[in-house]
């Protein structure tokens, strides 16, 4: 079970340092609108004029929407397609800003502009190499739910017991998600490593990190589990809400999303804090003292 | 000649009178009816031992087939549906061409998916014809496909003489596929026996199996026995007389059946019998559930919509004479023997966790008791006529699910979302519109896609749109008209066009010329839509007073597609005021115009929303200030799905 003093004082943390929280959610939505503008300019071409758009506004007509995507002036897919670059372009965001959080969580002060983009540029560069290397459990990990996936659809077909395939591919998915958390946490806890340690070689640091993370298995999963968890239910409750609000209530419909989607952001903080308190506490005491290497002597300054 | 009313109110009371006596207290035995209702042209005596290990059947058939043609017949053809499951057979290799699930082009050939029908031994009148068996491609040529075979008799049998075929034969089940098949222990017996062609329209009607294609045989009588392990529970076509434990561990069961045209069963020794019966004005049916146990939750929904169908086509189209329906709802796996038709015997389908906001089952249930008014009774041929049978029954499915369950909620009925039957038959139809006319050959389609586009979508949207034309009820009369006048019988498309003008009273070819036998598209457009000021020239121009300036307001509207409709147009001016006009589409383009002293709100052609046959429902209407509620709605989502797609990678990654 997760130290109580990892999630509380990881919850703290994220608090104290709100601004991260409404940085990265206020890029995100910016980069999601711009990316909309597209979307919204083509649909807004075949529905402003047109009374057909009611059935997309008193209810949620499906086949009105199917029928509109369909239309050759509505080429969602390649509209879908860009709204991958501000994906693309959050993701190097978040990267470049990842060292600077770490350095606000491990300090726990409001560091300077200066400082906060200091730190993140000094790591930017490791935090890429660490994601791609990330790619590689995560990747392994996506094989593994493609072929679970694959199984499961056999045995629903074909299992004596009509739910067998179900509850294979529940179990299943529940241990790789398990793992795809214990990865997330194993790279949070390299990205530590690198900003506590100023870690250069990436790969060395993975190993390393790896050790580290098994070594403290149950405390990091338990606290990844219970706040993803505890997101989990929030979400819930925002997309139980959500389908809740009358469907003419666009503003509030969104409004109910977005907070959804806060929660997840505040989580992942969360997440992030608590695995640097938990490498602070446990690992960063048991590290060797620094060695302290002597000064030289300063020079007498000699008189010309 | 009588009037429609006239006719129809005889037909009903008849019909009411008729089968009263029919399903009062029907013998199992038979005879069901006082008078058959058929001709009756074949009778069927089947012996039948199912082995459910192999999933194989060895049979005797005893076939009596009575030359009602009015000429001699010489040589008879005979199906062989089962043989269609075999890679080199023509149903196999067009459902490889089209990439139909399990046979797509990067799919291997599934032993498991190999049927066949084995001919033993064939007599007529005792005089055996085995040795001169010859398999027949009347449709592609295809040597390899063993779907239809011809006997030539030693004498004619002349007009109402009969002529008796005793065969043996043995047929192998493949695993489940195109309405038969076994999966596990369960098995539906579709298809399995030798079957005799039709003689329609002056010749011998019988095709090969095709992948996209159904059936067409004759009505008559059927006796079968069946022979299969004593722990299956067992549903057919008809009635069962006799159920016959064995000392070997099996059981025999009996079956009798009249005034049908094929003969479907199943077993499965997991099944649970659900029973009940709903009361027609005819009498009582029995209705027969065999359920899956994983899927008792989905009882009750099928109980209902059968129920609710069942009393919706008995008030509106016509009677149902059976003594009973049996519904078999398939395994999982098995999905592709579910939502089939046999006469007084239909597959549906369900999962163990369909949710309730999804329609499937009601939908899948109604549209195959349908199928026994189009296709059962009304025996259309379903290899060239398809739209026959599977387009009025997706049109009547679409009455029957809008009265059941709303327009806009018969579908999907959820908090997320709501769709209606009607609107998924045009997105159906909307992707292949201008592709085939429904006069065609059910297997010469341009694809799977296009034939049931076209069959099914089309045919019910356009139906929906002659409502607009005729009426609602003018229209369920003509429907039942059709259906009185052709039960029992295999009309062609010339006698539903000529029924439907007669029933409506109005000469509908210039309809049916565009509908059904083109490929014109119908789609209007509003082209241009604008008030300007009557006094433009004025110098200077006195300022807009509303009640007071006068406009001169213009609506063009631009028919678009090839398919000529008259149309209705409905404009409203920002007094209040509402003006509907019409147009007969004739032209290419046609300009309304109005001096007011009002301007234009908006201008909407069928403002009644009935002309479903328009392949694009957002330019038929504009309205002069934009409103971008609908357009905003759906940006925001499109921007909360990128956001979480955004998160989402960068939760992964950094």
């Amino acid at each position: 079970m997760p130290k109580r003093g990892m999630v509380s004082t990881g919850w703290a943390l994220a608090v104290r340092h709100h601004r991260i929280l409404w940085w990265m959610f206020f890029v995100n939505l910016v980069l999601a609108w711009l990316a909309s503008l597209p979307f919204r300019v083509a649909i807004g071409r075949v529905l402003n004029n047109s009374l057909a758009a009611d059935k997309l506004v008193k209810q949620f007509d499906i086949a009105t929407m199917l029928e509109l995507i369909s239309r050759p002036e509505v080429p969602v897919g390649a509209l879908s397609a860009a709204s991958l670059a501000p994906s693309l372009i959050f993701l190097v965001y978040v990267l470049f800003i990842t060292g600077g959080i770490i350095s606000v969580y491990r300090e726990d002060r409001k560091l300077s502009k200066a400082e906060f983009f200091e730190h993140s540029g000094g790591y930017f560069w490791r935090m890429v190499r660490l994601a791609l290397l990330s790619l590689i459990p995560f990747g392994i990990l996506a094989g593994c739910l493609a072929a679970v996936h694959a199984w499961s659809n056999r045995l629903s077909d074909n299992a004596v017991s009509d739910k067998m395939g179900f509850w294979v591919l529940l179990v299943f998915g529940f241990v790789i998600a398990l793992s795809m958390l214990f990865v997330r946490a194993w790279f949070d806890l390299s990205e530590a490593r690198t900003v506590a340690l100023n870690e250069r070689g990436m790969f060395r640091n993975c190993l390393h990190s790896l050790g580290l993370a098994l070594r403290g298995f149950s405390h990091l999963l338990g606290t990844y589990f219970v706040t993803t968890l505890a997101g989990g239910v929030v979400v819930a409750a925002c997309l139980w809400l959500w389908l809740r609000i009358p469907h003419q209530d666009t503003i509030g419909a969104f409004v109910m999303l977005e907070i959804a989607l806060l929660a997840r952001f505040f989580v992942r903080l969360w997440q992030k804090a608590a695995c640097i308190t938990y490498y602070e506490r446990n690992i960063r005491e048991s590290l060797p003292a620094p060695v302290v290497m002597p000064q030289p002597l300063p020079q007498p300054v000699e008189n010309s | 000649m009588l009037s429609i009313r006239k006719l129809l109110a005889v037909s009903v009371a008849a019909t009411a009178i008729f089968c009263c006596k029919a399903t009062a207290a029907v013998t199992p035995g038979g005879p069901w009816f006082t008078t058959p209702l058929s001709e009756r042209v074949v009778a069927y005596k089947i012996n039948a031992t199912y082995d459910a290990k192999s999933h194989e059947l060895n049979g005797t058939e005893t076939l009596t087939y009575t030359n009602r043609t009015g000429q001699s017949l010489n040589h008879f053809p005979f199906h062989l549906y089962l043989n269609g499951f075999q890679p080199k057979a023509t149903w196999i290799k067009e459902a490889h061409m089209n990439g139909q699930r399990d046979f797509g082009p990067k799919k291997g050939w599934n032993q498991n998916k190999t049927g066949s029908n084995e001919i033993k031994s064939i007599k007529a009148d005792g005089v055996d014809l085995t040795s001169q068996m010859k398999f027949v491609q009347p449709d592609d040529g295809n040597l390899d496909d063993k779907t239809v075979f011809e006997v030539q008799l030693p004498k004619p049998v002349p007009p109402n003489g009969s002529v008796t075929f005793e065969i043996a034969f043995h047929a192998k089940f493949p695993e489940v596929i195109a309405r038969t098949g076994y999966k596990r222990h369960y098995i539906l017996g579709g298809q399995w026996f030798p079957k005799v062609g039709v003689w329609w329209n002056g010749n011998w009607n019988c095709h090969q199996f095709h992948s996209a294609t159904e059936f067409f045989a004759d009505f008559g009588t059927y006796d079968v026995n069946i022979t299969l392990p004593k722990n299956y529970n067992f549903g057919s076509t008809g009635l069962v007389t006799a159920e016959k434990n064995n000392q070997d561990g099996t059981k025999t069961v009996s079956v009798h059946a009249e005034d049908v045209h094929d003969f479907a069963w199943t077993a499965d020794p997991t099944t649970k019998v659900v029973e009940d019966s709903v009361q027609l004005s005819t009498g009582p049916v029995k209705i027969r559930l065999l359920m899956q146990p994983g899927h008792m939750s989905s009882t009750d929904r099928y109980m209902q919509v059968l129920k609710g169908t069942m009393k919706k086509f008995d008030e509106w189209y016509g009677p149902y004479p059976y003594p009973q329906i049996t519904v078999v709802d398939p395994p999982h796996g098995g999905s592709a023997s579910g939502g089939m038709e046999y006469p007084m015997f239909i597959t549906a389908d369900t999962s163990w966790s369909m949710p309730k906001s999804l329609l499937i089952p009601e939908l899948v249930t109604e549209h195959e008791y349908g199928h026994q008014y189009w296709y059962g009774m009304v025996a259309t041929n379903e290899f060239e006529d398809a739209w026959l049978d599977e387009g009025i029954n997706s049109y009547t499915e679409i009455k029957i699910m809008d009265a059941l369950y709303g327009p806009t909620t018969s579908t999907i009925n959820s908090r997320l979302g709501t769709a209606g039957d009607r609107s998924m038959q045009r997105m159906q139809y909307m992707s292949v519109s201008d592709l085939d006319p429904l006069m065609r050959n059910g297997w010469q389609y341009a694809s799977n896609n296009s034939y049931g586009g076209n069959t099914y979508g089309k045919t019910a949207t356009m139906l929906l749109t002659l409502e607009q034309i005729v009426g609602e009820q003018k229209m369920r009369e003509a429907i039942h008209a059709y259906f009185m006048k052709y039960r029992f019988k295999h009309p062609t498309k010339a006698d539903f066009m000529n029924t439907m003008n007669e029933a409506t009273g109005q000469n509908l070819d210039w309809y049916w010329n565009q509908a059904i036998k083109g490929t014109e598209t119908l789609d209007f457009r509003i082209l241009k839509a604008s008030s300007d000021r009557a006094d433009w020239f004025a110098k200077p121009l006195p300022p807009e007073k509303k009640g007071k300036t006068v406009y001169d307001t213009q609506v063009i509207v631009h028919r678009k597609g090839n398919f000529i409709y008259p149309i209705t147009l409905e404009v409203k001016f920002d007094n209040g005021e509402t003006v509907r006009e019409q147009w007969d589409g004739k032209d290419r383009w046609h300009r309304f115009t109005w001096q007011k002293k009002a301007k234009l709100m908006s201008a909407e052609i069928d403002p009644d929303h009935q002309v479903t046959l328009d392949l694009n429902q957002f330019d038929n209407s504009y309205r002069t200030e934009a409103n971008t509620r609908a357009s905003s709605k759906l940006a925001m989502y499109f921007t909360f799905i990128t956001q979480w797609l955004a998160q989402s990678v960068a939760w992964l990654l950094a």
